[in-house]
């Protein structure tokens, strides 16, 4: 899959493209609206990463660009403004996503999974881990056909952790994930490992092995080679 | 007291003294020359008494006694005085004057007595206190309400300005709401007024844009830190106490972006960023809620009771109801005690979430400032009764929090 990143802050830009690579996207980069507008006009992505706040020009300049001249193109705005305004105006001039910095890579991950799933895939997509496939239309996983009763967010925390495979994933973006980012409920109380806990148990009873591991303080990765 | 009752009591005590003054030195000035009047006519009537001897007339006047003294008696010296006369017609004693001198007309010495009444000069002098006194009397009551309206109308900028100073809310638009005087004094006092709540409101956009920004500006680096963390995370063999060293700084840096977060739509709510024009049905919004941290809730073992006296429907903002709810819901999964349930009552007046936790000492009013936290080493941010109490005042609601030994009670009433 091809994407392109559009962020000025050059150490986040290439902090992005490193983590984009290594999941397997096809990435190129652009540091400025004049850049980015080059960019787009000559070339098809599939998805776009657009900072809403670039020096040289709006990042909402960009994305009516896209949706007049590439409609096929996912739009997944980053802003470091999370004001309200500007998620609904990027929303309606066709942005396809919306996320605030900062953000956890895993999430962007997911995100763009998504994205890409809804663009291009006509939403009909089965991610397959082995013999375990999550069915990401009928939100359903089955193991070697049979189906594996999950809760809704036992099914989530599973596709988020297989989108980020052999990534530690930290409990707090897995938090941030399944329950947005409204809570302030981090500390205290350790709500994601009785997801994770429920979720192993499940994996082992119905015979797909124990996929995830703990990594003690400081998160989940599900393993696959 | 008041300004103007302060003036007019000056006033009128200043009045009253120089009134008095001025009718003491009437009276004394009128005694003497009403005296001085008496006395001269006493004389010219002894003059005339003496005329009349001289020429051997035999004298009218009816309050003239004439007696010849002996060669040898001593000298009568001229003394006038004041006496009191027994009136026969009036049964009473009236005042008199009386002169009495000596002279000598052909060599025979005559001892002169000479009455004159007082009467109608006291009457004269009387008549004349008591006009003045009135003149005095009026002058006094126009005076008083002459300047007490006067005053009135003079001070009218001041209390102008005191009431737009009372009303003056340091958020609001336009500074310029002094009225302009004709008076110097006044008018400099309106120009400093108004530079001082311009000079305040420029201080607090400034503070209000500062903290926005802020919270703004901090997002990208805290992007920064948090990826790059991520990514270090990723590599393996990593030694034990480095990673640990590393969960806390991202621990750290999620509590930053967390607090960020908090302040900017704090920020973002005060400067009232927000529409009030969605149609919220309150109950649906808590049902998701309690359905979305429902596993949450079983896994720590907290029952919660909904109960829906009404279903109503409330003009405001929904996003920022959804954000209210969520920290309600927070709030109790983070404290209360899980032997007992949630309540959480709903009808067209009120919200109410009821709990228990742990007994606070303090006033429950200052666990909704910010930053106040029951446990300072807590994680949380301290932000969400803040916000709670901002979205509350943001739509015109009214919180209360209660409490009573373990019972923890928050009220919002629409």
């Amino acid at each position: 899959m091809k994407v392109l990143v559009i962020e000025d802050e050059a150490d986040l830009r290439q902090e992005l493209v490193a983590f984009l690579n290594s999941q397997g996207y096809r990435c190129e980069q652009a540091g400025g609206y004049a850049e980015a507008e080059d960019k787009l006009a000559l070339y098809d992505y599939e998805v776009v990463l657009l900072d809403l706040t670039l020096p040289d020009g709006a990042g909402l300049d960009l994305l009516a660009f896209l949706r007049k001249e590439k409609p096929q193109t996912g739009v997944l705005i980053v802003s470091a403004r999370d004001s309200l305004d500007d998620k609904l105006k990027g929303l309606d001039l066709g942005a396809d996503d919306y996320i605030t910095k900062p953000f956890h890579l895993s999430e962007i991950n997911a995100r763009m999974h998504a994205l890409f799933r809804r663009k291009h895939l006509g939403g009909t997509f089965t991610l397959e881990l082995g013999s375990i496939s999550l069915d990401t239309v009928a939100k359903t996983v089955t193991y070697e056909g049979r189906p594996l009763s999950l809760t809704r967010k036992e099914y989530e925390l599973l596709l988020y952790l297989a989108i980020n495979r052999n990534r530690l994933i930290s409990k707090e973006a897995i938090a941030e994930n399944l329950w947005g980012d409204q809570y302030d409920l981090v500390d205290n109380f350790d709500f994601v490992y009785v997801h994770v806990k429920n979720l192993r148990h499940k994996l082992l009873a119905a015979g797909a092995g124990d996929l995830i591991r703990t990594v003690y303080g400081m998160g989940y990765k599900l393993s696959w080679p | 007291m008041k300004l103007i009752d302060h003036t007019a009591r000056w006033f009128l005590g200043a009045s009253a003294a120089v009134f008095m003054l001025a009718g003491g030195l009437l009276f004394l000035l009128l005694t003497v020359i009403f005296r001085e009047e008496i006395d001269e006519q006493l004389n010219l009537r002894a003059a005339r008494a003496v005329a009349l001897l001289s020429h051997h007339q035999s004298i009218t006047d009816p309050f003239a006694n004439v007696e010849p003294i002996t060669a040898s008696a001593p000298r009568v010296s001229t003394t006038y005085r004041d006496t009191l006369v027994y009136d026969e017609v009036s049964a009473e004693n009236e005042p008199y004057r009386l002169l009495r001198k000596e002279a000598t007309i052909e060599g025979q010495r005559y001892e002169i007595t000479l009455l004159a009444s007082r009467l109608e000069w006291e009457d004269l002098f009387q008549a004349l206190l008591l006009v003045f006194g009135f003149v005095i009397l009026l002058l006094l009551v126009v005076g008083f309400f002459l300047q007490k309206m006067v005053a009135r109308r003079v001070w009218r900028p001041f209390f102008q300005y005191l009431q737009s100073v009372r009303t003056f809310s340091i958020k609001q638009e336009s500074p310029s709401f002094f009225e302009k005087s004709a008076i110097a004094e006044f008018e400099e006092l309106r120009q400093a007024l108004t530079q001082l709540t311009e000079q305040v409101q420029r201080d607090y956009l400034a503070l209000k844009n500062f903290s926005e920004n802020m919270a703004h500006e901090l997002q990208t680096p805290l992007a920064i830190i948090q990826t790059r963390l991520d990514q270090v995370l990723q590599e393996e063999q990593l030694p034990s106490e480095t990673v640990a060293r590393i969960v806390s700084v991202r621990q750290a840096a999620e509590r930053i972006t967390r607090l960020s977060r908090g302040l900017a739509l704090l920020a973002r709510i005060e400067n009232t960023q927000f529409e009030r024009e969605d149609m919220i049905q309150p109950q649906a919004v808590i049902a998701a809620q309690i359905e979305l941290l429902e596993e949450m809730t079983e896994a720590k073992g907290l029952k919660i009771n909904f109960l829906r006296e009404t279903s109503p429907v409330l003009k405001g903002n929904l996003y920022l109801f959804q954000i209210l709810i969520s920290n309600l819901m927070g709030n109790a999964l983070r404290y209360a005690t899980v032997n007992y349930p949630l309540e959480i009552t709903l009808n067209a007046a009120s919200l109410s979430f009821q709990n228990h936790a742990k007994p606070y000492a303090g006033n429950p009013a200052a666990l909704m400032e910010r930053f106040v936290k029951d446990n300072p080493a807590s994680e949380s941010t301290g932000l969400g009764l803040s916000l709670v109490k901002e979205i509350a005042a943001f739509h015109g609601w009214r919180v209360v929090y209660l409490i009573e030994g373990e019972v923890h009670r928050l009220e919002i009433h629409f």
